[in-house]
């Protein structure tokens, strides 16, 4: 208390308190759209540093220049927190004007109205060619009728191996069945007292990501021609002989045939555990090839794609992921300009090639950039399922995602754990 | 009390200086370990923004840089876009400080010496509120902002736009005033001497004009206290502009820090030199501020 | 003579009796009170007092905000104690709770009682402890997640050295909780110990020099004499504390996301899950309502003790 504050000083403040308020309340708004032009903004969650390189270098500025006066902001985020941040925005009423998804996305979206229909664009639009897409893409993205988004990805996982590794073991050739592959994971599992110096089979990074066991076990439920949901939407169909089957045999791979660690062994640094031969054999997409082009040249010549297992079906899982336009968006004709030229065939190109993405355009499959390996991949597109169309997919993917990860760390039996994923499952069914 | 507890732990003239002397000694032994220990993550963080990427991954831990590597601070600086999160924190935090200020004292002087019919049942309708943490009303806060009538876009009843969602108001609305706020300076005027008033009012100066020419001037020491509580909750906060804000331009320093790189959680010198270009103004104010802090703040909440 | 008459212009008695009346009106306690009070109480009735009844409506409906809240009865609450996820989150704001409280407690009092001596540097110390707390969630949990980090992170290369194999810290779901703990505790040391460091300065000093002519050792002193007359504040901190980590989001969102497979998903997260993941404002406000409850029942007795205290 001993120096006073001056009453010029307090009349500062306080002017300045409310000149600041005018200021941000007013003044800060976000601009609106220009007359001369279309501002678009883009949300982007696939990111990694090659795709916004292209993004910020080539096909940002290419649009800029077919479309004068036209410009685009991009907002990147990551999946972990991009379903939040996209629901924020839809309840909050500012979106973006396009704006990726994820493989779970479409019928969410379709679901809450959020997207627009695409039918009458591409129906009239006969040079973007939507035939050019595979019929079981754009079945993914169709929802009753409605064409709610437009693939930019299929995210095929097959089975990558390191030959070298198998062919110390014995093997010539990559396993095509359960059987040949457990031979294979025994043959090259090499253990170091409790822990692993080499996994035969690697199942799944030590990620504390939900999706971390949900992922892999997902194609193994494939293989064992289990489904997640009943083909009606309405029931779980995780109680069923099939699913037991996977989750039985995920476990023993674990704990009875100890050719993998659970959790994971951890990629070094970029290496991944392939490339740092900690593992002979993994699940994994066109990213792999990339990451060992980038980070693992020495191991180019041993590590290669093949076709998915066979067990009681050949099978794996393909993510979709797409482009959509909200149905904020101030005109949906004028947004889809900008969508159809993010998915435009030479457009599409750049960013496929950016990123190493398997591209989803039938036209793109020869392209420069699709190497021979990466078409092993593409093969396995055949033998791939998607996911249920049902618009809630993402709450239920959590029972699943807990009870698996009690099932493979042995605190639950297999069928004890899938009872229980079903349940809870269901009655997240039933309360819709 | 500072001679008591010299008294207390010097225990001078003793027989045993040596003995006497030991639990001096451990005293600075356990606080020098304990503030080593809260101290490095600090200075890990800078130590870390100064490094050249092959130093951070390095197979053995280096304390010290070779060199001083502000690269990082640049890069961080312009990919954050720094400068605008600098801008919207620093408007809202000074609003947000300005106005706590403001309407903390009023509502304190109120409070603390005028009557008024309802009083009692005002003052503890806000002190019950005091116990309610803002996490808790983030829904109807959130539906508030959005529904806020006559801004952005909205009609009387706030229906048809966004309300105040994605503007820097949005952002302060919830921090215009704090309950603390007000029992702080509840609490100060309370312990004013009232005969200083009464002198001015017995010289004809009004209400508003004792609380004006009087109390204001010498509110310093509770008005720094507040302030600098405002600027830490305001510059600090991290859930609702996570909720209200959906573009970049509008970022608070804290939103654009968390979104930075985060999927490729590799580049931890530039996330390191942007952790620190985010406290570092935090830090310097509290140094200066701190004796606020300690006289005046905490202690009150105990006997509020 | 008539103080309030004495700064206007007419001579006493020559006013005109509306102006005396005015200013009379614009002096008196209850419109300076009404003027004083009229925005804060305005703001803090929309902002703290209505969304509180707005939210306990809230958690009776299913409101997925596009279309008007319809009313369930009690179904968010059953959901919210008999669903797997949600039940777990309680628990997990609970053992949170029980690990983190005792032990920040405990060295919050030590540091505080340690520091409440005039040694040589304790304002610099005392500052050195308060630095977590003015340091932002986001900004701390960058600083942990580098710490943390599997491979060249700086704890990992700590327990090398006594020959622990590297932990994967935050991803590991028997390690994810103890890691926020952990952060947590760094982070409130500060600020618990400037309220020990205000109730210390209350016991009086006598007490202690008493004792200490009796033969009791700094040891016994501390614990059979400090912590005995401290036992309100360390209530009082014992609740702050508990109420702050029903609060924690930040730090949760930027280190764990809730995983790795729910085991740091606490209350806050669940309700931001349900509000802003799934859409379920109805089931979010419903947890909302469980953590206010469990915050004003702390509150409550907190208040109780140290009214007890103050008492006599």
């Amino acid at each position: 208390m001993n120096k006073k504050l001056s009453r010029r000083d307090f009349l500062k403040l306080a002017a300045t308190s409310s000149a600041a308020t005018g200021i941000s309340l007013l003044g800060l708004q976000p601009i609106a759209a220009q007359a001369d032009g279309v501002e678009f903004a883009l949300a982007m969650v696939d990111w990694s540093d090659p795709v916004q390189t292209a993004f910020e270098e080539t096909i940002i500025p290419r649009f800029a220049e077919e479309n004068p006066g036209s410009s685009v902001t991009v907002n990147w985020t990551n999946w972990g927190r991009y379903n939040e941040e996209m629901t924020t925005a839809f309840a909050s009423g500012v979106t973006p004007d396009v704006f990726q998804g994820g493989a779970v996305w479409a019928p969410q979206m379709a679901r809450r109205n959020w997207a627009v229909a695409l039918n009458d664009f591409i129906s009239a639009d006969a040079e973007w060619d939507w035939d050019d897409f595979p019929a079981g893409l754009q079945a993914d993205v169709t929802i009753r009728g409605d064409i709610v988004a437009v693939p930019y990805r299929q995210d095929l996982r097959t089975l990558w191996y390191n030959q070298e590794m198998l062919a110390e073991a014995g093997f010539d050739a990559p396993p095509t069945t359960w059987e040949e592959f457990l031979a294979v994971a025994q043959a090259t599992t090499v253990r170091d007292g409790a822990g692993f110096d080499v996994e035969g089979y690697h199942f799944s990074d030590a990620s504390g990501n939900w999706q971390r066991d949900w992922q892999p076990f997902l194609m193994w439920l494939h293989m064992a021609d289990g489904k997640f949901l009943s083909d009606d939407l309405t029931t779980c169909a995780l109680d069923s002989p099939e699913a037991l089957t996977a989750l039985e045999w995920l476990v023993a791979l674990v704990q009875e045939h100890e050719v993998t660690s659970y959790p994971g062994l951890d990629p070094q640094g970029d290496l991944n555990v392939l490339a740092a031969r900690n593992a002979a054999m993994q699940l994994s997409n066109a990213d792999m090839e990339r990451v060992i082009n980038l980070y693992a040249p020495d191991e180019v010549e041993t590590i290669y794609p093949t076709l998915p297992l066979t067990g009681a079906v050949q099978a794996t899982h393909s993510w979709v992921n797409k482009f959509f336009i909200s149905s904020q968006t101030p005109d949906a004709a004028v947004s889809w300009g900008l969508l159809r030229f993010l998915t435009r065939q030479d457009i599409l190109e750049v960013y496929s090639a950016s990123n190493n993405n398997t591209p989803p355009r039938l036209s793109l499959l020869e392209a420069e950039y699709m190497s021979d390996k990466h078409k092993v991949v593409l093969e396995a597109a055949v033998y791939a399922r998607t996911f249920p169309q049902h618009h809630n997919l993402i709450a239920l993917f959590r029972p699943i995602a807990a009870e698996l990860e009690q099932a493979l760390s042995g605190n639950k039996a297999p069928a004890d754990a899938l009872a229980d994923a079903t349940s809870a499952i269901n009655e997240i069914l039933a309360d819709d | 009390m500072a001679t008591n507890s010299a008294a207390r732990s010097g225990h001078p003239g003793s027989f045993r200086p040596w003995e006497a002397r030991l639990p001096l000694l451990l005293t600075y032994v356990f606080l020098v370990i304990g503030a080593v220990l809260m101290l490095m993550p600090f200075a890990w963080m800078v130590s870390t923004s100064v490094k050249p990427d092959h130093e951070i991954f390095g197979d053995s831990i280096r304390w010290l840089p070779s060199q001083l590597d502000l690269q990082n601070y640049s890069d961080a600086f312009k990919q954050t876009n720094m400068p605008r999160l600098y801008l919207n924190t620093t408007v809202v935090t000074a609003v947000s400080v300005a106005s706590q200020v403001l309407l903390g004292s009023m509502a304190g002087y109120a409070f603390a010496r005028l009557h008024f019919r309802g009083k009692t049942l005002i003052f503890f309708a806000l002190l019950t509120t005091m116990m309610v943490p803002f996490e808790v009303l983030i829904i109807p806060v959130f539906l508030l902002i959005k529904f806020f009538p006559l801004a952005g876009g909205n009609n009387l009843l706030g229906q048809g736009g966004t309300g105040l969602i994605n503007t820097l108001g949005g952002i302060m609305f919830p921090g215009f005033v704090s309950v603390f706020g007000v029992f702080l300076f509840r609490q100060f005027y309370l312990s004013f001497p009232k005969e200083i008033e009464e002198a001015a009012i017995v010289d004809g100066c009004s209400r508003i004009g004792v609380y004006w020419r009087i109390l204001i001037p010498n509110s310093k020491p509770v008005m720094g206290t507040m302030a600098l509580f405002a600027f830490l909750w305001s510059w600090n906060d991290f859930l609702w502009p996570l909720v209200v804000v959906k573009e970049d331009s509008l970022k608070t320093i804290q939103l654009g820090l968390s979104v930075f790189d985060q999927e490729q959680g590799t580049a931890w010198a530039e996330l390191m030199a942007a952790s620190v270009m985010a406290v570092l103004p935090v830090i310097i104010l509290y140094i200066f501020l701190q004796r606020f802090l300690v006289s005046g703040g905490l202690t009150s909440g105990l006997k509020g | 003579m008539n103080p309030a008459l004495s700064k206007s212009p007419y001579p006493r008695g020559e006013a005109p009796d509306w102006r005396a009346r005015l200013y009379r009106f614009y002096n008196s306690q209850a419109f300076v009170a009404f003027l004083f009070l009229l925005v804060p109480v305005l703001l803090l009735t929309a902002l703290k007092i209505w969304p509180v009844f707005y939210n306990l409506y809230l958690s009776f409906t299913r409101y997925e905000l596009f279309e008007p809240p319809r009313f369930v009865g009690l179904k968010n609450y059953t959901y919210v104690f008999n669903n797997s996820v949600t039940r777990q989150s309680i628990i997990n704001t609970l053992l949170f709770t029980i690990e983190a409280v005792p032990i920040g407690t405990a060295l919050a009092l030590t540091i505080a009682k340690l520091l409440d001596q005039s040694i040589r540097g304790r304002v610099f110390l005392r500052t050195l402890y308060y630095l977590p707390v003015v340091s932002s969630v986001v900004v701390s949990a960058m600083i942990w997640r580098w710490i943390y980090s599997p491979q060249h992170g700086l704890l990992n290369y700590f327990l090398g050295l006594v020959g622990i194999p590297p932990q994967n810290w935050l991803n590991d779901p028997n390690l994810a909780l103890i890691s926020l703990v952990i952060v947590t505790i760094w982070g409130s040391i500060g600020s618990n110990m400037v309220i020990f460091l205000a109730g210390l300065q209350d016991i009086p000093r006598d007490v202690i020099e008493a004792a200490r002519v009796d033969g009791a050792n700094p040891l016994q002193n501390f614990l059979f004499i400090t912590v005995p007359l401290m036992r309100p504040v360390i209530l009082f901190v014992v609740v702050t504390f508990t109420i702050s980590i029903f609060r924690n989001f930040g730090l949760i969102f930027m280190l764990t996301q809730g995983g790795p497979f729910n085991r740091t998903n606490t209350m806050v997260w669940e309700v931001y899950q349900n509000v802003f993941g799934y859409l379920r404002l109805g089931r979010g406000a419903a947890i909302s309502v469980v953590m206010l409850l469990i915050v004003l029942l702390l509150t409550l007795i907190s208040f109780r003790v140290l009214r007890e205290r103050q008492g006599p």
